[in-house]
Parts: structure tokens; sequence; C-alpha cells
């Protein structure tokens, strides 16, 4: 079997590699991430993402505000106010995560297994199936599928529950194959035979018992890409898994989430070797792809449009936000890309697909929401301070690392265009500052990584 | 009724009710009165009930809605002199008052065009009943389809048959392409593009403002929160608009927000190298273009607004986007397309009989609504809505009470001026397909040629890649 070898790092520029790697990777870097990894290289980095610590997660569960209160999250109540606090939960663990790459590859597992509680309709069931994700987000892909079709939201979000041998339902079975694992290379026989495979899932609607009913599964042979044999559910998987077109298809996948240009066929024929030698492992391709020069690439101006979750979960890190906006649940909705509510099986378009006025416009108030966290008391800024330092200042506090020429020039004018209306006007100073922070957070140049 | 009211809603039952009181009376007034002025008669009178009167007495006359819009156009004007924004001045100078529009709805995940318009008689009959065990629509419950026997209505689409019966709707049966694999995303895809081909990267509305599009974004609305792949161009400049209030920009202790957009709008280099930034920046200078054009709509109130003639399906997302669409085309804004979309619940794996017909009873009420809306603002003779589903489902129905992937759909195209009739010879359930799919009659990219050449007045080859078909005829003669 082939060994597993991964790309070199390339050298310098350090700082910016540092910046794409934490941005891509996770939610962008901390002011401690950059000053550590400056001095111990991007290996070091890497490997720190890959292999994080124990303790995932720091300090408490935050609160979330609406209107003048704050709540607990609290995803099990049945409260009117408790809409959408899966969404709320999941944000938390974003957001004080100390394995960033964990939470990363959750939401592009969420993608990818996509499932919607529009369908679900149930918060428990749905955070089960995160867990799940969260659980394998870099361990082997096989154990995460087997774990999938068990899943009692994904049985429910694509009718797997009570499929019946006499008709069995396809729709698990097609997107298993087409989405989850090998891509459009199936036929039509594949699709209604893997579907025999599946069927003896069973739930009870009224005692809501969800288990595996032996006599409803159809024991008979089954041929799957031309291979007959009495094919159980995991039988299934495996010979998906094992098709050779599961690998290139995942891989380039994956790839996807993390580079925005196509890889070339001798990175994807890497990519595939270290999947296949790692045991179809997540975190092994995850490590490649981390280590590939193409994720370094164009460090002078960021390529890739960040999900607007990553956004959102980037700015309220920066800011260090010590509770959630109950508003974001609606925000993310209106951004594009609400957690827990892909638009469809497919998941959400990535990239460019994530930009459109509506949705930019929807990012520049959930970064007013992210700001109001940080309110600027009225008249605490000196009406000394100099559009210069006015500019320094948000740029340490809320800069997300990168600006264009045109956006620094453009926040040189604005700031030099705050000047007192009237003698005893001391908003002016504050006003600059709200404006330049607003802007430095919500900019074309602040949706990019 | 007082004109404070509401009209009465399109609901099933007021329209059962008005059928089973004196439905041929009321046809035939309609038929009459449709004969009379093709102009005038919009309504399905029977829709209405006390509502139709009051609704003919109010109605405005073309000439007092074009001098509204016109305000409107002249207010917007006005609003851009005042900002510097020279190329939505130019494009609302471009836009040519009588240009032909197209509105597209998306039934999202497979609608089941068989049961929408369902065998009702003959040998077609007896082979649905055999295949559709479960969720087959009992040939007594179908609504007659009129001017043929073998086909029937679903008794929730009771909006589709009175619009079919007043001559505005087209319907294709079998619409799909050849070879069609049932997969949601592909399918989509090749709609949404107007190609079967997997690399296709605009959308054919895209390709299509390429060749038309001044640069104002209004020109292609997406009226959804989101972006849609079928308006993605090389340079066409699209926008989405979920509703004129909702570009306000709020910012948190800021007291002077112009000053804060007005810097927002010019953020970013125009010089990018890489696509994705590329997007990034136009997206912001198109944005700030639509909050400035939007400004004068936003200002409002939309309680004082002229109700329309027949109100929308409450609680239904595509009739509130429907609705401010028609806000919209009646500004004069320049828009020549706009795509919508109703959800993903056609995706019916199980429990269809309930799923499909709230589908269907919501979808016809705000299409009636909306063509309704269109004939109030004078509108309708440049509007053509064409509603479609990336694939119909398979014949024969599943065990979980539901029907999965098939193809050869349902697709209808609705207008003043389309041949309203079924331009279809049938479902043909005798000859299914190998996977027990029904046979793809019409490639859809006719569909698509038959509405550039016959409505948009553009070439169907110039917009569809490598288009060899012969377009669809779906619209009468002038």
């Amino acid at each position: 079997m082939a060994k597993i070898s991964y790309p070199a790092v390339p050298k310098r520029p350090i700082k910016p590699a540092i910046d794409r790697l934490f941005w891509r990777a996770g939610f962008g870097p901390s002011t401690s991430d950059r000053a550590v990894y400056a001095k111990r290289g991007l290996g070091a980095a890497i490997e720190s993402l890959v292999a994080p610590p124990k303790q995932r997660f720091a300090g408490k569960q935050l609160r979330y505000r609406d209107g003048d209160n704050f709540f607990p999250i609290n995803p099990n109540s049945d409260d009117d106010n408790a809409w959408q606090q899966e969404v709320l939960w999941w944000l938390d663990k974003m957001v004080r995560s100390r394995a960033p790459l964990v939470e990363r590859m959750t939401l592009n597992l969420h993608d990818h297994f996509a499932t919607s509680n529009h369908k679900v309709n149930s918060r428990p069931q749905m955070i089960a199936q995160n867990e799940l994700i969260r659980r394998h987000a870099l361990g082997s892909f096989d154990a995460l599928c087997k774990g999938m079709t068990r899943d009692h939201a994904m049985q429910q979000w694509l009718d797997l529950v009570n499929s019946d041998p006499e008709h069995p339902n396809e729709n698990y079975a097609r997107e298993f194959m087409e989405l989850f694992t090998i891509g459009l290379n199936y036929t039509q026989k594949d699709v209604t035979e893997i579907a025999r495979a599946f069927t003896g899932f069973r739930f009870d609607w009224d005692t809501k018992r969800y288990w595996f009913d032996p006599e409803n599964h159809d024991e008979g042979a089954k041929s799957i890409f031309g291979q007959r044999g009495n094919w159980t559910a995991d039988d299934a998987i495996r010979l998906c898994l094992e098709h050779p077109a599961h690998a290139p298809y995942f891989c380039r996948k994956m790839w996807g989430y993390f580079v925005p240009a196509a890889p070339s066929a001798a990175r994807l024929r890497l990519l595939t070797t270290n999947y296949k030698a790692s045991g179809r492992n997540l975190g092994a391709l995850v490590k490649t792809i981390l280590r590939s020069p193409e994720l370094y690439s164009n460090l002078d101006q960021p390529d890739m449009v960040k999900p607007p979750v990553v956004h959102l979960v980037g700015a309220l890190r920066t800011i260090k936000a010590p509770y959630l906006q109950g508003s974001f649940r609606w925000q993310l909705d209106q951004m594009g890309q609400l957690p827990f509510y892909p638009p469809h099986v497919g998941g959400w378009d990535q990239g460019e697909a994530f930009l459109s006025t509506g949705t930019a416009k929807a990012r520049f108030e959930a970064m007013g929401s992210v700001l109001q966290i940080r309110q600027i008391k009225e008249a605490s800024v000196p009406v000394t301070e100099t559009p210069a330092q006015a500019l320094a200042l948000v740029r340490a506090q809320t800069g997300t690392g990168w600006e264009s020429a045109g956006t620094r020039a453009q926040l040189a004018r604005t700031a030099a265009r705050y000047k007192p209306q009237w003698n005893d006007d001391e908003h002016f100073a504050t006003e600059r500052r709200l404006v330049l922070r607003h802007l430095l957070l919500a900019g074309p140049d602040a949706w990019m990584h | 009724m007082s004109d404070t009211e509401e009209p009465p809603r399109p609901t099933t039952d007021t329209i059962r009710d008005a059928r089973c009181c004196d439905e041929f009376s009321r046809r035939d007034l309609m038929r009459r009165a449709l004969a009379s002025s093709q102009q005038q008669v919009p309504l399905p009178a029977e829709l209405l009930e006390e509502g139709a009167a009051s609704f003919f007495d109010k109605r405005l006359t073309r000439g007092q809605f074009v001098g509204r819009s016109a305000g409107l156009v002249l207010g917007l004007a006005a609003a851009q002199a005042m900002a510097p924004l020279k190329l939505l001045e130019s494009a609302a100078a471009a836009a040519d008052p009588s240009a032909p529009i197209l509105v597209t709805i998306y039934l999202g995940g497979g609608n089941d065009g068989l049961n929408t318009l369902a065998p009702r008689a003959g040998a077609e009959r007896a082979r649905y009943d055999q295949l559709r065990t479960s969720v087959g629509i009992g040939a007594d419950q179908l609504l007659p389809l009129t001017g043929r026997e073998d086909l029937g209505w679903h008794p929730s689409a009771a909006g589709l048959r009175t619009l079919f019966d007043a001559g505005k709707l087209a319907v294709l049966t079998g619409v799909d392409y050849p070879d069609p694999n049932m997969s949601h995303f592909e399918s989509e895809h090749f709609f949404r593009t107007g190609t079967v081909s997997s690399d296709a990267r605009h959308g054919w509305l895209g390709r299509y403002l390429d060749r038309v599009g001044t640069g104002n974004p209004l020109e292609g609305i997406a009226v959804q929160w989101g972006g849609d792949g079928a308006l993605l161009g090389e340079r066409a400049a699209t926008s989405t608009v979920h509703d004129p209030g909702s570009y306000g920009f709020w910012s948190p202790g800021v007291w002077d927000g112009d000053h804060l957009t007005d810097a927002w709008g010019r953020l970013g280099s125009a010089g990018a190298k890489s696509p994705g930034y590329k997007r990034a920046v136009r997206t912001t200078r198109q944005t700030y273009q639509v909050k400035k054009a939007l400004e004068p709509l936003a200002k409002e109130k939309v309680e004082n607004l002229p109700k329309p003639p027949i109100a929308y399906p409450e609680d239904y997302q595509l009739g509130e986007e429907l609705r401010t669409l028609g806000r919209l085309l009646g500004a004069g804004l320049g828009t020549r397309v706009a795509t919508l979309v109703d959800s993903q619940g056609y995706d019916t794996h199980d429990d269809q009989a309930t799923l499909h017909a709230g589908n269907l009873e919501r979808l016809s009420g705000a299409l009636v609504a909306w063509q309704a809306d269109l004939e109030q603002r004078g509108l309708a003779g440049r509007v053509v809505t064409m509603v479609w589903s990336e694939f119909g489902r398979r014949a024969e129905d599943n065990d979980s009470g539901g029907i999965d992937h098939g193809a050869g759909g349902l697709l209808l195209v609705m207008g003043q001026k389309v041949r309203g009739e079924v331009l279809s010879d049938g479902w043909g359930l005798s000859s299914l397909d190998e996977h027990g799919n029904l046979r793809v009659t019409t490639d859809f990219r006719d569909v698509y040629a038959g509405i550039l050449e016959g409505h948009l007045g553009a070439g169907a080859r110039d917009v569809l890649p490598g288009y060899k078909g012969s377009p669809a005829s779906l619209f009468r003669a002038a």
C-alpha cells in the first residue's frame, strides 16, 4: 500500500500565510496565533490545528441578548422564544472553540451531509447529528458514513425510516452515492439495489422509537456496481467507499472547501493516495490540503469568499464577544447560510454564489449587530484624536488582516471628513470610530479570506 | 364591502362554491367579457364573488396607471440626480417602458406534474390507476380540463383551472432533457444554465442580460435573499430584492448613516485579480446602486398602497414575493427578468397527498393573484410568467405514501398572449421508459427558445449555447 507523504509547506512570507491558514482552517487568527506561529512556522501551526488540545472550548457557554435582556442558550426549551436555539448553540461553540479546524470541518461536513431542520423538525436530533459530525470531523470517514446512515435526523431527512422492501424509498440511496460518496457515477439500477440494502430501519410515530427490524430488511441478493451478494446497509456503504470514483470525488470536494481553484491532476493524486493510505482518514486528507502550496496562492489579494458563518464567527472572535445577539439567527438566514437549515440536500452553493446585493446588505447589518456588542460610549473619544490615530485604533481592534489599496484610500478619505459640526460637538470623534470600524468589518475585503 | 377591507381570498372553497352555484352563467359572463375586450378583462370573475363588482368599479384606466408609473420614474430620476450615480441615470433613461419582461418561478424539489394535471378518462386513466395505488387521485375528484376529456386538474389547483379557462395558461407535459438522470442538482443546473452541460457557469437569463442589459442591477432581480444561478452572467448586473424596505443599512450609534453607506459603496479595489474578489467589489457597488434606486419605494407605507385586486394567499412567501415584484415592476426600474423560488417542498418522497395539495393550493392562488395584479397595473401585456421544476416524479408511487424522482415534468407559461391550451399530447403512460419514467416529449430548451424568440425578442442560439432544436410555439400570432 502506498505511503502517506505530505507536501513541503512554503517558507515565506510567513505572516500572511499564517493569516491565510487560520482563516481557511478556522475563523481567523488570534493575536497570539499570529505571534506564536510567526516564530514557530507554518508546519507547527498546521500541527496545532490537526491535533487540537483536549479541552475543546474556552470558558463557559455564552448567553444571548434579545432587546435589553440576556438569556441562556437552551436548545431543549420548548418556549416560544426558543426558535432556532440550535443555531445559537453552535455559534457559541464556534466562537469559543480552541479546536477551530474541528468546528470548520464540522461546518464543511454539515454542508456535505446537508440536513435541514425544516423537515426533520427536531432540535435534539439535529444537535445529535452535529455532535456525530464533530466526533468524526478529523477521523474515519467510514465510521462517519455508518453513523450517518443510523442518524435519526438523516433517516427522517432522506426518508430512510420505514423504507419498505416491497417498494424501497430511493431518496437516501441516490444521495448517498451522488452527494456523499461517488458523485454521478451510478446507474438507476444501483439506486434501486442500494435502496433495497438500506431497508429495515423503522420508526414509530406514536412512541417516537427508532429501531432496526430484520423482518423489514430485504435479505435477497442485490447487484451493486455489478457485484452480487446479499448486501446489508454496511456492505452498501463499503461498496460505495471502495468504488474507484469515491476517493477522487470526495477529495476534490473537500479541497473545494479550502482552495477556490480545482486541484491539478498531480495534486489530486496525492490527496487520494494519502486519503486511501490513511484508511480514509479525514485528518490526513485535511493535513495534506493545508500543507499544499495552492492554499497560499494570492496572499496579496485573498481569492476565496468567506462563507457567511465564517465571516460572522470571525468577527465575533475578533472582538472577543462576551455574548451573542439573538438576531444572528435571522441575520444568518439573510446572509444566505443559516446552519441547520441548508437550502437543500446539496448544501449551500459556495464561493461567489454567496454574494448578492441582498446578502451583501445582510452582511453589513450583521456586522452592525456584532459591533453593538462593543458599543463606544458617547463622547468617550477625545476630540483631539486625529484621523490617523482613529484608523490605527480601529484596525487593531476590528481589522481582519487584509486591506486592498482602494479600501485603504477610501478609509483615509472617510476618516478625514469627520470634523466638528458645531462648537460643542463632541460626537464627531465617536462617529468617526463607529463608521470606520463598521467599514472595516463589512466591506468587500472583509468578505474574503 | 367597504373600501378598507381586503378583497376575498381565492380559496378553493369560494371557487368550489362559485362553481356549484351557477358555474355556467358565471363562466359565460367571463367568456363574453373576454371576447369583448382582451385588455379589459383580466379577472376570473368567479373568484371575486361580491368583490368582483367593486374591483371593476375601482379599476383605474390604463392611462391613469401609465401616469402613475411615470411619476415614480420621474421621482426616481430626481433622486438619482442628487446622487453621483451616472450609471443608474443612463440605465433609467434607457429603460424602455414597453420592453418585454420574463418572470420565472421555480418549484423546488421536483413537482409531480402527473398529479397536477392527471389522466381523467380512457386507457391512460386505467394505467394511472395501476401505477398510483397510494397517491392517485380519483377521477371524480379531478377538476375538468376545458376542451379535453382525458385530463383533469388536481382538486387543489382550482386557480390553474381558472387561469387556463381565461386563456392565459399554456401547459406543457413531458418537459425535460434527453436521457434525464433524475438528480436534483444536475437537473436544476441544466434548467438554470439552459444547457445540458455540468461545466456551464452562467445562467440562461444572465446570458440574455449580457446581450440586452445596460449595467443597471435592477434589470435582473432575484426576488429572495440570496442570488439565483439563472441570472449569473459574464457582465450582467443583477440584484436580489426581498423587499424594497430591506435596503436600510443600520449601524448602531451612527447618526449619519448616509455618510457611512456612501463610503461603504466605494470600498475595495476595482482592478481585482481573482474572480471572487472582483465579484465581491462589484456586488458592493451594485448593492449601493440598488439601495439608492429603491429609496423612493422604501419610503412608501405598504398599508397605504392600493390593495392587489385579488389578495395573495396569506403566510406564503412566494405570494409576498410576487406582491413585492409587482411594486418593483410598477415603479418602472428597468427590470427585464425576475426569478422566484417556491421553497423545496415539492420533493415529495413521502406524505405526498397532504404536501402536494397544500403546495398546489397556495401556488395556484398566488398565480391568480399575480396575473390580476399585473393586469391592474397595466403590465400584463409585457409580462410572461414561466413556472418550472427540475423534473417530474416517477409514474409509480413508492410505499412511503410518496413518489421518487422521475422525468418528464409539467411546465406552465402564463400571460396575455400565450396559446392558452395544453400544448402536448398527454403523459403517455402506456409507453414508459425502461426506468418506469414518463417519456420526454418536449426539451426544456425548446421552451426557453420559444420564450426568447416569441416574447423576449432574442435569438435562441445567441443565448443557449449549442442550441439546435426548434423553438416551441407558445404565443398566439400578434
